[in-house]
């Protein structure tokens, strides 16, 4: 949060230490670094630290499971019910392939919206990339999904509508929607999570005692409903694209 | 956990809804952006500009109405469950 006037800690930890080599390797294929000391920005370090975070914590706590599970392992059990349900429920009995994708796209947005409550870190998902990286992803995704399970020439012709006579004005309305997607995934997750801690900076610059709290709170609530929303319109998308029959 | 709270199964539609509120405006700055792009490509300035916005606000209406109409389903069934 406190990215808006100094770098943190972390980033500049990260950078001292693994900034020179990165310049180096960058030189050799021809890519000449200005300032070695600011190599990583700090959505990448924070990006990568939620990485390394989550494989950690989650490979752990899938040690040892029971049958009858308990603690950690009934909430492991309780999130990948939620999405197997969610899956299920939109794109239908065949929609649990898709869950490895969707659950760690979700978990992933959903711990980088609450990292920036902890102080010192920040959330990566306040930036443009990060959440344009996740939504590129869900759009290439779900297209090749969709080739995959209707074959290219059935799925490019979904575009072009149900009367050959509009297709060439359909094309372009399709081409246009579709990308659109992307764009307002992406959008949307990075417009509430800046704005959510900005807001926060900006309390917390007037009266830094209390007063950010209530924030806090409902920043807590928004970025989980973002992290939803973003894995709901994923599976919405990837229901349409390997839906056969109906006019989506 | 079922039945905890009556509105539950309602919040992934009302998330939906909410989501459609920005696929108007997305849609037209992808038109527009197409339009700039292949004006750029062509020198057609401004005529592709012109036309590719122009689709970009029916595409953002279609993807509106679809949404809606599929939410509208969803609601029509909840109605009248089927015998």
């Amino acid at each position: 949060m406190e990215a808006l006037e100094h770098s943190l800690f972390i980033v500049d930890f990260f950078n001292r230490v693994a900034g020179r080599p990165l310049a180096a390797l960058l030189l050799r294929i021809g890519i000449e670094v200005k300032d070695p000391a600011h190599v990583f920005p700090d959505y990448m370090v924070m990006s990568l630290l939620l990485l390394v975070g989550l494989t950690l914590t989650l490979g752990l706590s899938a040690r040892g499971l029971r049958l009858v599970p308990a603690g950690r392992q009934s909430v492991l059990e309780m999130i990948v019910q939620g999405i197997e349900g969610l899956l299920t429920d939109i794109i239908g009995p065949d929609g649990k392939k898709y869950l490895p994708v969707i659950g760690t796209l979700g978990l992933f947005i959903l711990f980088g919206n609450l990292m920036g409550l902890v102080p010192g870190l920040m959330s990566p998902t306040s930036k443009l990339n990060v959440t344009l990286g996740c939504a590129l992803c869900v759009f290439v995704y779900y297209h090749w999904q969709g080739i995959k399970s209707q074959g290219l020439f059935k799925y490019l012709k979904h575009f072009m509508g149900p009367i050959p006579l509009l297709a060439p004005l359909l094309v372009p309305i399709e081409l246009i929607s579709h990308f659109s997607r992307p764009v307002s995934l992406s959008i949307r997750l990075f417009g509430n999570i800046f704005a959510e801690e900005l807001l926060i900076v900006i309390i917390a610059s007037i009266i830094p005692v209390l007063l950010p709290l209530p924030f806090m709170a409902v920043a807590i609530f928004t970025g989980t409903i973002q992290a939803f929303v973003f894995i709901l319109l994923a599976c919405i998308y990837i229901g349409g694209a390997v839906a056969h029959e109906e006019d989506h | 956990m079922a039945g905890k709270w009556k509105g539950r199964e309602n919040i992934p539609r009302f998330l939906e809804l909410s989501s459609l509120g920005l696929m108007l405006p997305s849609s037209i700055a992808v038109g527009l952006f197409f339009g700039y792009l292949l004006d750029k490509w062509l020198g057609t300035h401004p005529w592709l500009l012109i036309v590719f916005l122009l689709l970009g606000v029916v595409s953002g209406f279609l993807s509106l109405l679809r949404g809606l109409k599929r939410l509208g389903k969803d609601d029509a069934d909840d109605e009248h469950p089927a015998p």
